[in-house]
């Protein structure tokens, strides 16, 4: 039997701590994920919680209490026909967050099955590049208008624009990182040991995108909470009464001078959400891509 | 002989690998052309096959074509490739997958970037047996993982399983490669592409040693890719060298040595490096010039440009023919009869 060189590099076993674990020390260092995250989490709980512990009706009317301004009755204040703006914000965020996770999975889904489907066969990448290009000439939001008017104002629809003007991003980026790794070195020599085409892509070249497209999808994530405000706002998001925190601002134009909360609350509420995700996204970039990092504050 | 060089002669049956008329061929903006041109070469079975040339001479796309691997829009077109007999450029995708990593395997020359950063080498290892053995159960899979470790002398074979690559020297990594191409355990043909070019120079002599003992205990053919002659003098029994896309001189390592025919063999070994130069001050041969574009071969010899001994009207006239000089000899020259004797400067201080 042949003598090993390294008979002095034994370690013991380096992988005593989970992978989890490593995850969250990595963490520990990006102020921005966790920011982000904490505010992130705080509203999917609150989202999810209040409607269990709490009476939360975001419908009912009470022309007597109309317009009141926050006070210990009423935390956020009532709108122009008396219902309580803390409930309608909540179940707002329901459907905000909803919007956005539905979005995001499908966005993830379609992007990177077309993604990988394009950067694995030159036939496809031609089809789906070009209706790609076709779709990012168009400035999001207006062709999200005119996808909303041809099928229609509801909660579907609005996912459905969302996804159909991210999905071309989240196709470049794997196509990218596909073509970038399929001739890497330890692709081909899995590829020399007899490994098929379909367990290279899935085991050795598909994750390799898992990072650039986990950012992407956080960024995307906010943009769909964005849109769907915008759309909600100009009255083709899901039709009122329901509530949903564009069309809330849109409601509150009115009452801007008399009674500010009814808007400031919802326009908060974005804000801070958008805010979270898009300092998740940025933390993501630096803890997945240390070259970009040290560019940006070295 | 050389310590490390294989006592088993090449048994004496069929060839293991028969190639005929291979040719590589990728598409320019004017039509096609070839990087490697109408290759005839066959390997015994047992046998160490050296394959010598300098860098863009179609030594690795050689490979590439044996093992189905050319990297598109290249092709292999034509010619045949009988491998035990059956002629591979027949065979099916599935089919050649199929043949790659069990009965041809490859050990590649970059052990630092052959391994996938992010999986564990337990994984990497037994993913071969995943795709040829695939009734075999996971624990059987690990089984075999560690008896191949140990083979290719890696200890501590149950730890290093669930390392990382990172967490390995290059020699580790290259035994590691090499007890991939091993794993299925019937390898009949291994291609080592370059296999100790990334590696320390004492590493190197190891992988070498561990290679030539694999290699009589397993009685397999090996293609040796190398630059290096000095690999080549050490464990080859045959050497092939290759110039252009073309073989130019076939023949026993030692008889190659001794009396090279072709003048760009002849160029490769006074090129290498050897005692007794720096003493006497004489400067180490070079052989000046390129490997000539292969979408833009010349018409005659391709070697004309940078050959010493090259005659106007004939050398450059047309490319000569592979032409069989003794039994086992065979070289591209139209002048190799009148070439004077090859003596290399200070050969006497030299080994």
């Amino acid at each position: 039997m042949m003598k090993s060189a390294d008979a002095t590099e034994v370690l013991p076993s380096p992988h005593a701590r989970s992978g989890l674990w490593t995850l969250w020390s990595m963490m520990r260092s990006e102020p921005m994920l966790l920011g982000g995250g904490a505010v992130l989490l705080l509203l999917v709980l609150a989202a999810v919680l209040i409607p269990v512990v709490m009476a939360i009706d975001p419908l009912s009317i009470n022309v007597t209490q109309k317009l009141l301004p926050p006070s210990p009755e009423h935390w956020l204040g009532t709108d122009e026909f008396g219902r309580e703006v803390f409930d309608r914000l909540v179940i707002g965020a329901h459907l905000s967050l909803r919007v956005g996770f539905a979005a995001t999975a499908l966005t993830a889904l379609v992007g990177i099955t077309l993604g990988a489907l394009s950067g694995q066969y030159r036939l496809a990448d031609s089809i789906i590049g070009r209706f790609s290009d076709a779709l990012m000439i168009f400035p999001g939001f207006v062709l999200a208008i005119m996808i909303l008017a041809a099928i229609g104002p509801s909660e579907f629809n609005v996912v459905l624009a969302v996804v159909v003007l991210y999905v071309p991003r989240v196709i470049r980026t794997v196509r990218a990182s596909i073509i970038e790794y399929r001739s890497a070195d330890f692709v081909q020599a899995a590829r020399a040991v007899g490994v098929g085409d379909m367990r290279l892509l899935v085991v050795h070249i598909l994750p390799k995108s898992f990072g650039p497209v986990m950012v992407q999808l956080t960024f995307g994530f906010a943009w769909a909470i964005l849109v769907e405000a915008g759309l909600s706002f100009l009255g083709l998001g899901p039709p009122p009464p329901d509530p949903s925190w564009g069309n809330m601002i849109s409601a509150a134009r009115e009452f801007i001078r008399t009674a500010p909360w009814i808007m400031i609350a919802p326009g908060l509420m974005i804000t801070a959400t958008v805010l979270s995700l898009n300092l998740i996204g940025d933390g993501l970039r630096d803890l997945l891509d240390p070259r970009l990092q040290s560019q940006v504050n070295p | 002989m050389s310590p490390l060089r294989s006592a088993n002669a090449p048994i004496a049956q069929g060839p293991i690998l028969d190639l005929a008329q291979v040719e590589v061929r990728f598409p320019s903006a004017r039509g096609t052309f070839a990087v490697v041109d109408r290759v005839d070469l066959s390997v015994a079975h047992g046998e160490v096959l050296g394959l010598v040339g300098e860098s863009g001479c179609g030594k690795s796309m050689l490979a590439r074509s044996i093992m189905g691997l050319v990297p598109p829009p290249g092709v292999t077109t034509g010619g045949t490739m009988l491998f035990n007999g059956v002629d591979m450029v027949g065979l099916s995708k599935d089919e050649r997958r199929r043949l790659r990593g069990d009965r041809i395997a490859v050990v590649p020359q970059e052990p630092m970037t052959s391994l996938n950063p992010t999986l564990r080498i337990g994984d990497q290892l037994t993913e071969v047996l995943r795709a040829h053995r695939p009734t075999m159960s996971s624990d059987e899979r690990r089984a075999r993982a560690l008896v191949v470790m140990e083979q290719v002398g890696i200890q501590f074979a149950e730890q290093r399983l669930s390392q990382y690559p990172h967490e390995l020297s290059g020699g580790i990594r290259q035994r590691v490669m090499i007890a991939m191409a091993l794993i299925c355990g019937g390898v009949e043909l291994l291609i080592a592409d370059e296999p100790t070019t990334a590696l320390d120079v004492t590493i190197q002599a190891q992988i070498l040693e561990l290679f030539m003992q694999l290699q009589s205990e397993q009685k397999m053919a090996v293609i040796l890719i190398t630059h290096d002659l000095a690999v080549i003098a050490q464990t080859a029994h045959r050497v092939a060298v290759m110039y252009a896309g073309n073989i130019v001189e076939l023949a026993p390592v030692l008889d190659l040595f001794d009396v090279p025919r072709h003048p760009y063999t002849r160029g490769l070994l006074e090129s290498m490096p050897r005692r007794g130069i720096s003493a006497s001050k004489t400067h180490l041969a070079t052989i000046s010039g390129s490997v000539p574009d292969p979408s833009n071969p010349p018409a005659g010899c391709r070697f004309f440009d940078r050959c010493q001994f090259a005659v106007k009207g004939t050398c450059d006239a047309e490319n000569p023919a592979l032409e069989q000089i003794t039994e086992d000899r065979w070289v591209r020259c139209f002048r190799w009869r009148e070439l004077p004797e090859f003596v290399l400067a200070d050969a006497g201080a030299g080994s």
